[in-house]
Parts: C-alpha cells; sequence; structure tokens
C-alpha cells in the first residue's frame, strides 16, 4: 500500500481520478475494470491505490473483529478499534486531498500512511506468538528500549523531512527546500549512526538472541536506504554532472523525466523508510516488553544468565 | 562500549537529530507561504524592481507594481488560468498575440488527467520544480542546481540556431526538451507525447513573453516614473502594451510593431526568430576530413584557431581547455552585480543581502566549460558545436566568432531587443563577435570534438572505468 501510495506521488498520478468517493461518477467498486486496467497509467495507480486501500480497510475490520472474538487482552482491543479509527481517517484525507487537490494535504496523508503502517506492525507484534507467550525470559535490556524508541522517533521524524522534498509546491521558496534537503541528510547520518548503535546495543545485550536478525535487518536497510537515496537525487538531478555525464554505463539512463528507473527509485526510498521504521519499532516494542517481563520477576536473576526460554 | 555509555551516546544522537528535524520542519514550515494555498500566483520580479531602483536612484512605489501587475493580469491571466482570467469570455489578448491558447490551456494549470489519458498541467508536473511558477529559474530545487535552471523572463536562451540576440526558433525548445542539456540537471523529455512537448514549448514561449513584458514595463517606470500613456486606466494602459495586435505573422510581411507595443514586439521575435537561423556555409565539417590526413589537419589549424589571438578560445577555456581560463565573470541574469562593483567587506555582504531578500539566488561566476570532458550542453553534433562558436551562447560570457556581416545582423537584432528601460546586454557578452571564417570554424569544431580523445583529457577514464570493465582487476 505505502508502495502504490509512493508511486501515485511519483508519478503524480494523485489526480487522475477527479472526483471522490466515487470514480469517475462510479462508485469505487463499480468502476469498469477493463477501463482501469486498460486504461492511462496514471489512472491504473490512483484507482488501484484506492482498491488497495478498500482491501486494506476490509482487513482492519477483520482484524478488530477477530481481536473482538479472540483475544481477550482488553488493550489489544482497544487498540483494533483505534487501528480502525486511523484507517477511516486516513482514507477521509487521501479522499480530501483530491477534493481539495491541496499538496500539503497530499504530504499529511503520506506521513499518516506511515503512521498507520507504523501501527499495524505495533499490532502484529502485540498480537504474535512470541509477545504472547512471554518473549524470550526476562533479561536486562540495559538502555536498549530508549535507544530503540529514539531511533523509531528519528525514522519517523525524517520521514516527515523527506515528505517536504516528495510533495513540493509550486511556490516554495528554494531557501526552504535547500534548509530541508540539508537537514534530510544531516539527519540520515543521524539515523545510520543511531541504527549502529542500536544493533551494537542489541549484540552486546544478553537479550539479542531474540532480536539480533532484526538489528542486522535494521543497519542493511539503513545503509542500503543511503544508497537508494543518493541514486534518487541522481536519477532526477544528475550530479556531480561531469563525472557521471560521461559515465558511460548511466548514459541514457540518469535524468530522463518520467523513466521507469527513476519512478522506482523515488518508490523504493519510501518503501525502504517504511520498511525501517518497522524495524525499529519492532525492537523498540520488544525491547519494552523484555524490560517489563524483567520489572515483573521476583528476583533479579535475569540480570546474571540473560537466559533464553 | 558498555550500555551507559551507547545510551549516553543515542541521547545525544537522538537529541541532535530531533532538534535538527524540529529546527527544519518548523523553519520551513514558517518559510512556506504555500500552506492553503493550491492556486500558486506568479511572482513579481522584485530583483528587477530593486535593480531599477538603485541604478535609477528612484523608488517604485508599490503602488506603481500594482500597476504593472494589473497590466500583466490583463493580458496573461493566471497560472491557473492564462486565458480570460476573470471569466468574462472577453476576445483572447493572448489569441490575439499569436498563441495557440489550447496548448497553454493543456501546460497551465494544476496536475491533473482525464480518464482518456489526456494530461493537464504539464509545466507544474515536469518543470515547476526547477524553474519556478513565474519561470524565474528560482523554483524550490534552483539553490542546489549547477547551473541554475533557466530564467525564461530574460528572454535569453542559450541554446539555440540563431545569431546572437536573436530567440530561439520552437525547433531548439524542442530540441533541447528532447534531448535534455547533458552535463546538467536538465533532463530529456523524450518519454512525453508530441502534444504535451508542443504545449510545453508555447507555455515557455508565453513565460518568457510575460517576464520581459515585466521587466520593461518596470524599465519604463524607472525611467519615465509611469507607464505610457500617461493618463488613462489600466486597461488603456494595458492596450498600449499589448498593443498593434493581431500580428499579420503568417505571411511574413509584418510591419514591426510600435516600440511601445510590448507584447506584439517580442511576439514579433519570436516569429521571426525562423528567419534568424544561422544557415552554415558552403563548406559543410565532412568535407574539410574526407580522410584521416584532412581530419588530422583540420584539427591542426582549429588548435592553432584555439590558441590564436583572432578565436582567443584559450583566454576562457584555458591553455589546457578544461576551463581555467578566466573565472570572474557573471552570467548575464545576475546583471545587477553592476551594483555590487567598488563594494567590499559588510557593503558588499548588505548589498547582495538586498537582492537575495528579493528573491535572487547566490550570484555565481561563469566557469568556462571544460572541453576536454566532451560533454555539450548544447548538443554534440558538429552544427551543434558550430552555433555555439558561431553565435556565442546568448547570456553568458561566451562571444561569438560568425563574420563581421553576421556581427553586424546580430548587433541590428540586439538593438531591436533592447527597448527604452531594458538594461540592455551584459558588458562583454554576447556582442563581442569577431572575424573568424565559417571555414575556420568548422576546423574549431573539428578541434573542440578531438579534445576528449586526446590523452591528455583520458587519465581518469581508466581509473574510473577500469574496474569495472577490467576482469583481471576482479580476481578469479
Amino acid at each position: 500500500m505505502i508502495w502504490i501510495g509512493a508511486l501515485v506521488t511519483t508519478t503524480r498520478a494523485g489526480m487522475a481520478v477527479p472526483d471522490w468517493p466515487s470514480t469517475y461518477g462510479y462508485n469505487l467498486l463499480l468502476y469498469p475494470w477493463e477501463t482501469w486496467f486498460f486504461g492511462p497509467w496514471d489512472l491504473f495507480i490512483e484507482h488501484g491505490h484506492r482498491l488497495f486501500g478498500v482491501l486494506v480497510g476490509l482487513l482492519t475490520i477483520g482484524l478488530c473483529l477477530g481481536l473482538w472474538l479472540w483475544d481477550e487482552r482488553g488493550w489489544v482491543r482497544v487498540l483494533g478499534l483505534v487501528a480502525l479509527v486511523l484507517v477511516i481517517a486516513q482514507g477521509v484525507l487521501g479522499g480530501l486531498r483530491v477534493v481539495f487537490d491541496e499538496v500539503r494535504l497530499a504530504q499529511l496523508h503520506g506521513c499518516a500512511a506511515q503512521f498507520f503502517f507504523a501501527f499495524t506492525v505495533a499490532m502484529a507484534v502485540f498480537t504474535s506468538p512470541w509477545w504472547r507467550r512471554g518473549g524470550i525470559s526476562a533479561a536486562t535490556t540495559g538502555g536498549l528500549p530508549r535507544i530503540a524508541l529514539l531511533t523509531t522517533l528519528l525514522v519517523y521524524l525524517q520521514i516527515v523531512l523527506g515528505s517536504f522534498l516528495r510533495h513540493v509546491h509550486p511556490t516554495m521558496h528554494h531557501e526552504s527546500f535547500r534548509i530541508v534537503v540539508v537537514f534530510h541528510v544531516v539527519l540520515a547520518a543521524i539515523v545510520v549512526a543511531q541504527g549502529f548503535l542500536l544493533g551494537v546495543s542489541v549484540w552486546r545485550s544478553r537479550v539479542r538472541l531474540g532480536m539480533s536478525w532484526l538489528a542486522a535487518l535494521l543497519v542493511t536497510l539503513t545503509l542500503a536506504q543511503v544508497a537508494v537515496g543518493i541514486a534518487t537525487w541522481l536519477w532526477k538531478y544528475a550530479l556531480p554532472f561531469e563525472a557521471l555525464a560521461g559515465w558511460a554505463p548511466l548514459n541514457g539512463w540518469l535524468n530522463t523525466a518520467g523513466s521507469m528507473s527513476e519512478s522506482i527509485m523515488a518508490t523504493a526510498h519510501v518503501a525502504v523508510g517504511a520498511l525501517i521504521l518497522a524495524t525499529a519499532l519492532t525492537i523498540a516494542l520488544r525491547s519494552l516488553r523484555i524490560a517489563q517481563l524483567a520489572r515483573q520477576m521476583p528476583t533479579p536473576l535475569a540480570g546474571a544468565t540473560g537466559a533464553v526460554a | 562500549m558498555s550500555d551507559s555509555l551507547s545510551t549516553r551516546a543515542s541521547r545525544s544522537l537522538s537529541g541532535t537529530g530531533i532538534l535538527a528535524a524540529l529546527v527544519a520542519v518548523l523553519g520551513v514550515s514558517a518559510g512556506c507561504s504555500d500552506i492553503g494555498n493550491s492556486s500558486p500566483p506568479f511572482v513579481p520580479d522584485l530583483v528587477n524592481v530593486r535593480f531599477q531602483e538603485r541604478a535609477n536612484g528612484i523608488e517604485i512605489t508599490d503602488e506603481q507594481q500594482q500597476q504593472v501587475a494589473d497590466i500583466l493580469m490583463g493580458i496573461f491571466g493566471t497560472p491557473d488560468q492564462p486565458d480570460d482570467p476573470f471569466g468574462g469570455g472577453a476576445e483572447s489578448v493572448l489569441a490575439r498575440a499569436g498563441f495557440d491558447v489550447d496548448k497553454l490551456k493543456i501546460a497551465a494549470g494544476p496536475v491533473s488527467s482525464t480518464e482518456e489519458g489526456l494530461n493537464h498541467g504539464l509545466y507544474r508536473k515536469h518543470c515547476v520544480h526547477c524553474h519556478g511558477i513565474t519561470g524565474d529559474g528560482a523554483g524550490p530545487t534552483a539553490a542546489f542546481l549547477n547551473p541554475y535552471p533557466r530564467d525564461y523572463r530574460h528572454g535569453r536562451f542559450k541554446f539555440k540556431s540563431t545569431f546572437s540576440g536573436a530567440k530561439p526558433t520552437r525547433a531548439d525548445l524542442k530540441r533541447i526538451l528532447m534531448e535534455g542539456a547533458p552535463g546538467t540537471s536538465m533532463p530529456s523529455f523524450r518519454l512525453l507525447p508530441d502534444n504535451e512537448i508542443e504545449a510545453l514549448i508555447e507555455y515557455v514561449i508565453y513565460l518568457s513573453v510575460r517576464g520581459e513584458t515585466e521587466r520593461k514595463l518596470t524599465g519604463l517606470l524607472a525611467v519615465d516614473g509611469f507607464l505610457p500613456p500617461e493618463e488613462g486606466t489600466i486597461e488603456d494602459k494595458g492596450v498600449l502594451v499589448a498593443g498593434g495586435l493581431p500580428l499579420a505573422i503568417d505571411d511574413g510581411e509584418a510591419e514591426e510593431p510600435e516600440i511601445d507595443n510590448i507584447v506584439a514586439t517580442l511576439m514579433y521575435e519570436w516569429y521571426t526568430a525562423k528567419d534568424q537561423v544561422i544557415i552554415p556555409a558552403d563548406v559543410p565539417p565532412m568535407a574539410l576530413a574526407e580522410t584521416k590526413a584532412d581530419y588530422d589537419a583540420s584539427v591542426a589549424i582549429g588548435r592553432e584557431l584555439f590558441y590564436g589571438k583572432a578565436a582567443n578560445c584559450y583566454s576562457c577555456h584555458g591553455d589546457s581547455a578544461q576551463g581555467d581560463g578566466q573565472a570572474n565573470d557573471y552570467h548575464y541574469r545576475f546583471t545587477w552585480r553592476k551594483e555590487l562593483t567598488g563594494l567590499e567587506g559588510d557593503e558588499l555582504a548588505e548589498a547582495i543581502a538586498v537582492f537575495r531578500e528579493s528573491g535572487a539566488l547566490r550570484p555565481r561566476n561563469a566557469i568556462p566549460r571544460n572541453l576536454r570532458h566532451g560533454i555539450f550542453r548544447g548538443g554534440r553534433r558538429p552544427i551543434d558545436i558550430y552555433y555555439r562558436i558561431y553565435s556565442g551562447i546568448y547570456g553568458t560570457p561566451m562571444p561569438g566568432l560568425g563574420s563581421e556581416r553576421d556581427a553586424q545582423a546580430a548587433a541590428e537584432a540586439m538593438a531591436e531587443n533592447a527597448t527604452a528601460g531594458d538594461e540592455g546586454d551584459d558588458d562583454g557578452a554576447d556582442g563581442g563577435v569577431k572575424k573568424v571564417s565559417p571555414e575556420d570554424i568548422w576546423h574549431l569544431v573539428n578541434y573542440v570534438k578531438s579534445l576528449h580523445l586526446e590523452p591528455f583529457s583520458r587519465p581518469i577514464e581508466p581509473m574510473r572505468l577500469g574496474a569495472a570493465r577490467e576482469p583481471a582487476s576482479v580476481g578469479r
């Protein structure tokens, strides 16, 4: 869903369907599929995004019902309801973006999408067998929960900053854009450092068996994201000019407006950002769970052993 | 690393990161005049207002600026609705001026598309983030780009087939849209259908004419203190500024409009650009190089010319042709630097700040091209390089080397181009047409095109590409 939404922004397809909640006057679900499927590319993307949104909404309703039926934890049921409210709000936000054709609403819709995605990831962690069986047995986590939470927060802030570069208003001042780019790059460096720090913390803590693969994934994703981010810029603006313009393998690839490779790069940058957010959040929630269990332990044995269930 | 140490490091990193992000978001939000504004307006050329004020020692009042804005609105409408902005169904001034209004409507306005796949808002989809809503070359991304995006409002385009002072032809604009400008951030739009390319060309001309009209009106205000006619309503003034429309542009015998009829004059220039195309002399490039020996001889002559007094290429492009000659000149768009001459230190910084607060980008020097990369922004065909050498690069210090007859034509074109109040052409730029024969220009073309093949040009290439291409270096 995030990928398709990002593709809508990349291809500027947001207004390919000018009405909402209908699609060219049709009920969203009754719009002739062949007109959609064989129609123009941006109509395919935008209407496809809406149909996918319906699917996500139905899945969220299913999640909500499932929690009420099979999960006895009251707080989890409430979170299921919150997820339902969020997905409805997100859908309405997307609709208002079309109704008002307002770039800032599109930006808000994009940021809210990442928030909702993170929320569903949290739900997945809360409802996982790992969580329900008490994770691994309690152990000291040191500063891990704090580091992981801060990393998650930083990643989200980075996503918000990035949204200013994705949803550029025609009259945005060039100095404003410059500020965002500079801070986006600075924050990228901080997030990478923070990702490494989190990885080191996981590996050094005695609870790492539960999360070492997540820590490795986080470090890998942050490094990949830097590479994709640089590629996104290069595919769009072809810097540094002299070196790249003369680099034969890239001739005919770089700097062609609307090319598939440019679309993939920019869209992947958003999608990998979502994965980093999900990974950091999962580490944060899991380490919080372990810390919570440690507090509930009658004796502080766990700190000494870090035993694994 | 102990846990407490990593926690402390994490905290300080996070603190810095969160602070940085918040500062950026708050800073940008505070600087965003665009929130809740889906219909962006054209941006007034305040840099030119400040320049004219300082150059003429006068003040252009807000009321006068509003007069200019009203006249422009009456003729050119808004970014969303260039034609008939008040919706009264009045006879289209733009159509009378010679614009294809249907094309303008496709390119203007917000981005959208129809069920059939017809796209609208093309300029905002493809161009605005660099060239700006007004075509001022100061869009959101501009500060990062080098060279800066073109400012259409000057009406000066670099890569074209016409004499120095002339406008480009539509074919010239189409070529740069299709090919991009290699070595810059200007992309190729070759994936766009032809009707969209044509619509964008029309819109670029529209923005250019609008911008030049604004600049000339501001110039008139600075010199005369009023907009002709001295008395009369905005509509009266608008009619005079538009003036003499429609032009009989198709029969090729149109009389030139009165100079006060600014829009008509500019449209005349655009539509007669095709008559200003440089026709290469009878010596085609290959005739100089039918054999290897011919080619080598041609390159040798070109080299002599390059380092000779007549062409004098080396004085800017450097002894090594790497663009390491003079580096102090400016692009035309920073004409306001004239106001900075003689200033130093705080005074200089203060003067620059005045223009930058008005929306100007940081002034940059026009660094001559490194000819040894083999990358030519205006195209790598021999004829492209011929045009560059023959007529120079308009709006930059690169002079043309065309014949004296053509120099005269160029000078006349430039004289026609400069109307009252406009600051004229840059000193040292555009006008310095010298006497080099067309045949010699072809020799220079051959020499310039051969430069990137010389061993001196290539040490970096094997280092950069060799590792990827040489299997032995990978190891097996």
